[in-house]
């Protein structure tokens, strides 16, 4: 029958057999998507797809192409393990799922970095929260460049890594919320 | 007791009783005698600092626990009221930083006292004097050598996430969630860590380790210094135009009894009463920057053949170089030389800038493109450089944009001068008086809704002040 794969002519087979091994790599290669809560041990990225917070703008993240309100990613930490009592920070890039702790800070999706302070939360201590503006986090990109950085859903990658001259002891935070939200108003 | 006192009426009465006025109840230098906290490298701040490493020792080994100007009280102070991730950050930080500063004028017995700052852009290591006696901290996990990363504290990202952001919160650090009213129990509630707070200075606490990665940092004598710089970038981003958070919950919100005057009377300052320095008593050495630098500009500008005698007015500066006009559009980098004694006549070229000086771009009298969501990225010595060179490049200088630079209500745009702070650079790109230097300005649009319009740059300068 004409319509089973081994009859086909051996290009198309080839072709065929490339877009299988090649959505095989992908998957092989792009870390599976997380949900909140999550572990975040020391120096292993961990990709999440952020909700929205209130009402999601229509465009989504495209209002940031155009003069509008900023919109901001919050990051909740809750328990931090910190054993080594280092400090630790958070690497964060937007849409870059294969960012790692090597990952420059100039590569495209690079949304900056925080840090813990205290290193090691007291016991009774609120959630860490931090909040990136990703208007001026992004605005380095220019127009086209985040045209194309925001061409998927929104995906931000987290890499918990030490700071200073820390060895890299074991360590991990609990990721327990992903955030977008306008900010100011549509 | 009430020590929220009528601030018009306790600086009038401080010109009566010779400078000193009182602020929440603490004493503070009025006006007229305004201290100058000065960075900490910079010679002139060598007399606060032989005081403030004297008193330390004081503090540390003389002054009993009994006693609130005992070192180890100051810092529990920190551990027992600060109030971290959450909009009081600043202002709480601020008071802190006043109420200590007085303890080490009464300690050392010096009225004039004004605490260092360390700005770890320019200088990212720990300055050499705290690595000796009272000011040695044993528990950092840093050398001497060690930098606080240029990913959290370097001048792309100081001018780029933090001194560009336009709202208090995100510069600042959030409200509390759900807070809605002035009870003591939101100060120190979880709200939202902003820029300032949440990369560069968790950033440098975190990577020095010890001591200063927990609530008792004030135990290390950097703590200090690294918060008065803290301190310094809010006063620099209130300079830019930026206005402070406006809300009542924040402005109106008391610390009860968190600090003290050196004889242990409690104090409990009140956030509206923080937000200039000048009130407080003291201003940053490059505090007015913007203005001096804009100052500067209008010197220049108005009198371009006599402006700066040798050693004289230090607010006229040196122009090492400036540019004839240049007329340039979105996706069309443009390049200019800017060469010495292209304002005729200017004596400013006879002398030299001293090693203090800081160093400026002045884009003068810039007309605006019809859509103001454009950003200029600014190189110096980089004639190549265009949208996708990376701001890590040596010759980038920074980033500046014309948001809020029309005004739709009076008659549309207008020009505007901006000055960039570009000292950090000055020696990797030798800049120096007589050197011909060339200025590449990259228009980049910032979103999609751009016109193809142009934008012109009367001038650009490089000035040293």
């Amino acid at each position: 029958m004409n319509g089973k794969p081994r009859d086909l002519p051996p290009s198309t087979r080839q072709r065929w057999r490339a877009r299988i091994l090649g959505l095989f790599l992908a998957l092989a290669t792009t870390p599976a998507l997380a949900t909140t809560p999550a572990d975040l041990p020391l120096n292993r990225p961990l990709t999440l797809r952020p909700t929205w917070r209130g009402t999601a703008p229509k465009d989504g993240l495209k209002i940031l192409t155009r003069p509008g309100p900023d919109i901001s990613l919050r990051v909740e930490i809750g328990a931090v393990r910190n054993p080594a009592d280092v400090g630790l920070g958070l690497r964060l890039f937007l849409n870059q799922p294969k960012a790692t702790a090597e990952t420059p800070d100039s590569a495209p999706g690079y949304l900056g970095n925080v840090a813990f302070f205290p290193s090691s939360p007291p016991p009774g201590a609120p959630p860490l929260s931090f909040v990136i503006n990703l208007r001026t986090a992004l605005a380095g990109h220019g127009a086209g460049g985040l045209r194309t950085l925001i061409q998927a859903p929104p995906q931000v990658t987290i890499i918990l890594v030490p700071l200073g001259q820390a060895p890299p002891r074991a360590a991990s935070a609990r990721v327990t919320g992903l955030t977008l939200e306008l900010q100011g108003g549509p | 007791m009430n020590l929220e006192i009528n601030r018009r009426r306790l600086i009038q009465y401080a010109g009566a009783i010779g400078g000193v006025a009182v602020i929440d109840g603490l004493p503070v230098v009025a006006q007229a005698a305004t201290v100058v906290r000065r960075n900490v490298t910079d010679s002139a701040a060598q007399k606060d600092l032989d005081i403030y490493r004297a008193a330390v020792g004081q503090m540390k080994d003389k002054i009993p626990a009994s006693d609130k100007r005992n070192w180890r009280v100051q810092a529990s102070i920190h551990q027992n009221h600060c109030p971290h991730g959450n909009w009081y950050f600043l202002p709480w930080h601020r008071a802190y930083l006043v109420a200590f500063e007085n303890i080490i004028r009464d300690v050392a017995q010096k009225a004039d006292f004004a605490l260092p700052y360390w700005n770890w852009t320019t200088g990212p290591t720990i300055p050499a004097p705290f690595w000796t006696g009272s000011l040695n901290d044993t528990t950092r996990r840093v050398t001497a050598s060690t930098p606080m990363p240029a990913s959290a504290v370097g001048l792309p990202v100081i001018n780029s996430q933090v001194l560009s952001q336009t709202n208090y919160q995100a510069f600042g650090s959030y409200m509390p969630s759900g807070q809605n009213n002035l009870d003591n129990k939101w100060q120190r509630a979880g709200g939202g860590t902003g820029a300032l707070e949440g990369t560069p200075h968790n950033t440098v606490h975190g990577t020095i380790g010890g001591n200063m990665g927990n609530y008792m940092s004030p135990l290390d004598p950097i703590f200090w210094l690294h918060h008065c710089n803290v301190d310094r970038l809010w006063s620099v981003w209130r300079s830019m135009g930026r206005t402070d958070e406006t809300n009542a919950l924040w402005r109106d919100f008391t610390f009860p009894n968190n600090f003290y005057l050196p004889n242990g009377t409690p104090i409990s300052p009140i956030v509206k009463n923080q937000l200039s320095t000048e009130a407080l008593g003291y201003i940053y050495d490059n505090g007015r920057t913007p203005n001096l630098a804009a100052e500067a500009v209008a010197a220049l500008a108005a009198s371009p053949v006599a402006t700066v005698p040798p050693g004289g007015n230090p607010l006229d500066g040196f122009v090492l170089a400036g540019s004839a006009a240049i007329t340039t559009a979105i996706g069309k980098p443009e390049t200019a030389p800017v060469k010495r004694s292209v304002t005729p006549n200017l004596r400013a070229t006879t002398a030299t800038p001293s090693p203090q000086a800081r160093y400026y771009m002045i884009l003068e009298k810039v007309v605006p493109p019809t859509d103001p969501s454009v950003g200029l990225r600014l190189f110096i010595d980089t004639p190549g450089a265009d949208a996708s060179t990376p701001v890590e490049d040596k010759g980038y200088v920074g980033f500046v944009a014309f948001f809020g630079t029309h005004d739709a209500g009076h008659g549309g745009p207008h020009t505007v001068t901006f000055v960039l702070d570009v000292t950090e650079k000055a020696e990797a790109l030798n800049l120096k008086e007589g050197r011909e230097n060339a200025v590449t300005i990259v228009p980049v649009a910032l979103n999609d809704d751009k016109a193809a319009s142009k934008l012109t740059v009367a001038s650009v300068k490089i000035v040293a002040i």
